[in-house]
């Protein structure tokens, strides 16, 4: 089965990863925490990522062919580097949950309150199983033809909530320090590694010419977009925008353009269902190439199994459990982001810059196979 | 047979279609219609009352008919919040409550006395319940005012909505809805401005056949379309119908059944009715208002080259506002820019020739100008006076100043003994450059 991707398939899915769980409750939780000043939070956030990203893509054009785990394999060893695919695939697996969690919240608002869990898991499990499980390239692919709908439907709810603010107001900035803002920063690191699936299928984009270029072009492209729907949710909403946990859908109630059609959150409705599903499936193609370097199955089938079993017990733990998934990210699971999405970039930087022996990389190197049958 | 289920058991994307279905379908098909399970209510009323509150709905009740009109029933009941209220509505309907079509709260001046940020926290809580919600306080109780509107029940009748909205674009030049109210409970100075429709009598107005009890000559009962007349007294959790009421004796008040939209907004400080507005005060704000862009201005005593001692009413087209703050020895100094479009609309003047008739106003005579100045400054002088007297920072001068200057306006705060009096230290200013639209 054809694992490659293209770079614009790998550029879109860094886009649709890029709105991941942050057009929901994030903004509304980090005003709660910092005020106006939560959008610079974003800011900073989002620019550190696209850095990041940056490393990665670097790391890529470095050694064109290697897997993440061989390359972390040669200087880190075996052990190391699985307790680290370890610590990756507790990662995907939370967000994951955080995902469906989020969004189930969300749609059961949105459509029909009275839905159970069950309804969701059986219209949503499926169609990312499959994704995940047909291969990257069908799952980019598929990403690839829905993508136009998802970004029109961004720019419609932009262009809508646009018009609902009725007058730009310079916010007053109070209580501002830079110990909130770095608390700030700390807590909500979760909820930053939208890159992460990079690492998982680096060596499957092909590499083209100015293929960095292609990845970094929609990149920029999901972070404008991302930044004006923050600013606009907070100058729609202002002193308020602490009330308002699904954002996307808030900043078009108040648009005054249509006349008197008052119910628009259609749009945002389709945007956020479309983007889950990829959203949702690259998270999953993650969890299964993380999970499959530390536990070794007889067939592909098996691993699938036993991560989606491992996937609805720890959603079904989080959403009966006491304490929201919200403040367990804030609590624990930050220190998980911190080692993942700062100390291993940082040392990924300093192995692209220290690192000169160049002379066995870009070799096309034989990945080790686990599996004993075909995948297909 | 055989051949079916390994087809299917080959494709798991159709087994799992054909799970779904098998599963969902029969419930699908059988589920009732969502009228039948759930009272919609499309308006909303809350009183005070000796429990706590009194939460009065208007409930949407399907029902064929050839007139095209919609049926209504107004259902209320007493509890201690809104929330064990509609509950309490829900068992006397025997529906479960669905606020998602709600398209208008009523409140009150006795309920709002105390905070109403508390009293319509549940409706802010429910996911139902929009925050783009129309939200109006009224002189007389929120179900007098809700049984007044139950026979505006035609999609092509005057309806209270349409003027709500009409209001918030050209009347009061702010949004009044859930979340202006709590967009102005939490800003620096706690203040939210919501429309204000009177129940009144008289003919001005919308007059309905609803209203308050107490007129000798009820109508009898609406048959067509409208809400079903009982002839019930109004008691708690019983519907109601419009217009009737216990007929008595002579020398009762006269019924209130005119739903009067004068242009006055109530101010609430912290949640609690400050204030409310007479029209006069709200066409002063509304000069420093970015918002209001049509308006009216009169100027009397008028004598220039083209008219002699008359009364102009000019419309005002468009309005550009530019503030600007900055201190003065440090004073605070709100100044605004006004740069006016406007147009001839009425001269009143004892002797009517061509030239006033057609009046050549490319250019205005500083005569003009001045009286066009001075109006608009008397004009803003009341509402200034108003906020003064009653603190209350109605044109956000606390935040231009603490967006543009906020360390002197800390200091200049620090300085006075009371903060909260602080527009008595700040001095307004209002430059008008008017201009005559061709």
């Amino acid at each position: 089965m054809r694992e490659d991707i293209t770079p614009r398939q790998a550029g879109i899915f860094c886009f649709l990863m890029l709105f991941s769980s942050k057009i929901l409750a994030l903004p509304s939780i980090l005003f709660k925490d910092a005020g106006y000043f939560a959008f610079f939070i974003i800011v900073i956030f989002l620019l550190a990522e696209i850095f990041f990203l940056y490393i990665f893509i670097k790391l890529k054009e470095k050694y064109i062919n290697l897997s993440f785990f061989d390359i972390l394999s040669k200087f880190l060893g075996k052990i190391v580097t699985k307790i680290i695919y370890f610590l990756f695939f507790l990662y995907f697996l939370i967000a994951l949950v955080h995902l469906i969690y989020d969004n189930f919240i969300y749609l059961r608002e949105a459509i029909f309150e009275d839905a159970r869990i069950e309804r969701f898991f059986i219209i949503f499990l499926p169609v990312i199983c499959a994704l995940a499980y047909k291969g990257l390239n069908g799952l980019a692919r598929t990403a690839e033809f829905f993508y136009i709908f998802i970004f029109v439907g961004l720019i419609c709810c932009l262009a809508l909530g646009f018009s609902s603010v009725q007058i730009f107001t310079f916010p007053t900035f109070e209580n501002v320090s830079f110990g909130l803002t770095f608390g700030t920063i700390f807590n909500y690191f979760f909820w930053f590694g939208d890159f992460a699936f990079f690492l998982m299928i680096i060596d499957k984009i092909k590499v083209k010419n100015g293929f960095g270029k292609t990845i970094m072009n929609y990149v920029w492209l999901g972070f404008t977009l991302l930044i004006i729907f923050y600013f606009v949710f907070y100058q729609v909403y202002k002193n308020t925008s602490f009330m308002h946990g699904s954002a996307i859908t808030d900043i078009i109630a108040f648009t005054n353009q249509v006349g008197n059609i008052e119910k628009l959150n259609l749009i945002a409705l389709l945007v956020v269902m479309f983007a889950i599903f990829y959203q949702g499936g690259i998270l999953l193609y993650s969890i299964n190439e993380s999970f499959s370097k530390f536990v070794t199955c007889t067939n592909k089938m098996q691993n699938f199994v036993a991560y989606i079993i491992l996937t609805v017990i720890t959603f079904l733990f989080f959403f009966y459990a006491s304490q929201k998934i919200h403040v367990m990210l804030e609590d624990y699971g930050k220190y998980l982001a911190i080692i993942l999405f700062l100390i291993i970039p940082i040392y990924l930087i300093f192995q692209l810059i220290f690192d000169k022996n160049n002379k066995n990389f870009g070799k096309k190197v034989k990945n080790e196979k686990i599996y004993k049958k075909d995948p297909k | 047979m055989k051949k079916f289920i390994k087809k299917i058991l080959n494709k798991p994307m159709l087994f799992v279609f054909l799970v779904v279905l098998i599963l969902y379908a029969p419930i699908a098909l059988l589920m009732p219609a969502d009228t039948s399970l759930r009272a919609i209510v499309t308006r909303i009323g809350i009183d005070g009352s000796p429990e706590g509150v009194e939460v009065s709905a208007v409930v949407f009740v399907p029902t064929p008919n050839t007139n095209y009109t919609e049926n209504y029933k107004l259902f209320s009941a007493e509890a201690e919040n809104v929330a064990l209220a509609f509950q309490k509505i829900s068992r006397y309907a025997g529906k479960k409550i669905a606020l998602n079509l709600a398209e208008m709260i009523v409140v009150n001046e006795e309920i709002s006395s105390g905070n109403l940020a508390k009293v319509i926290d549940s409706l802010t809580r429910s996911t139902d319940v929009l925050n783009n919600v129309p939200l109006i306080c009224t002189n007389e109780s929120a179900k007098d005012f809700l049984n007044a509107t139950l026979n505006l029940n035609s999609a092509s009748d005057l309806n209270v909505e349409e003027l709500i909205h009409y209001s918030q674009d050209k009347v009061y030049n702010t949004e009044s809805n859930i979340e202006s109210f709590y967009q102005g409970y939490f800003s620096p100075q706690k203040i939210s401005m919501l429309g204000y429709i009177e129940l009144a009598s008289g003919t001005s107005g919308i007059t309905t056949s609803g209203g308050s009890s107490a007129s000798g000559s009820s109508d009898g009962g609406e048959s067509s379309g409208g809400s079903s007349s009982s002839g019930a007294s109004e008691s708690e959790g019983q519907a109601t119908s419009s217009g009737q009421g216990e007929s008595s004796g002579g020398g009762e008040p006269q019924k209130k059944n005119t739903l009067l939209n004068e242009g006055r907004i109530a101010v609430y400080k912290d949640g609690t009715l400050s204030v409310v507005l007479t029209p006069e005060q709200l066409k002063g704000l509304n000069w420093l208002n970015p918002r209001c862009n049509e308006s009216y201005l009169t100027v009397y005593n008028v004598t220039d080259e083209v008219f002699t001692n008359a009364t102009i009413t000019f419309k005002l087209l468009r309005k550009k506002l530019n503030i600007n703050v900055y201190f003065v020895n440090d004073i605070p100094v709100f100044e605004g820019n006004l740069s006016l479009i406007m147009e001839v609309d009425q001269v009143k003047q004892e002797n009517l020739d061509s030239d006033v008739m057609q009046p050549e106003l490319s250019i205005i005579s500083p005569e003009l100008r001045n009286k066009v100045n001075m109006q608009a400054k008397k004009e803003f002088k009341v509402a200034q006076d108003l906020m003064i007297e009653n603190k209350l920072d109605l044109v956000h001068v606390y935040d231009y100043f603490k967006a543009f200057h906020p360390k002197k306006f800390e200091r200049f705060l620090n300085s006075l003994y009371d903060q909260s009096n602080f527009l008595e230290g700040v001095i307004f200013k209002l430059k008008i450059t008017p201009h005559i639209s061709l």
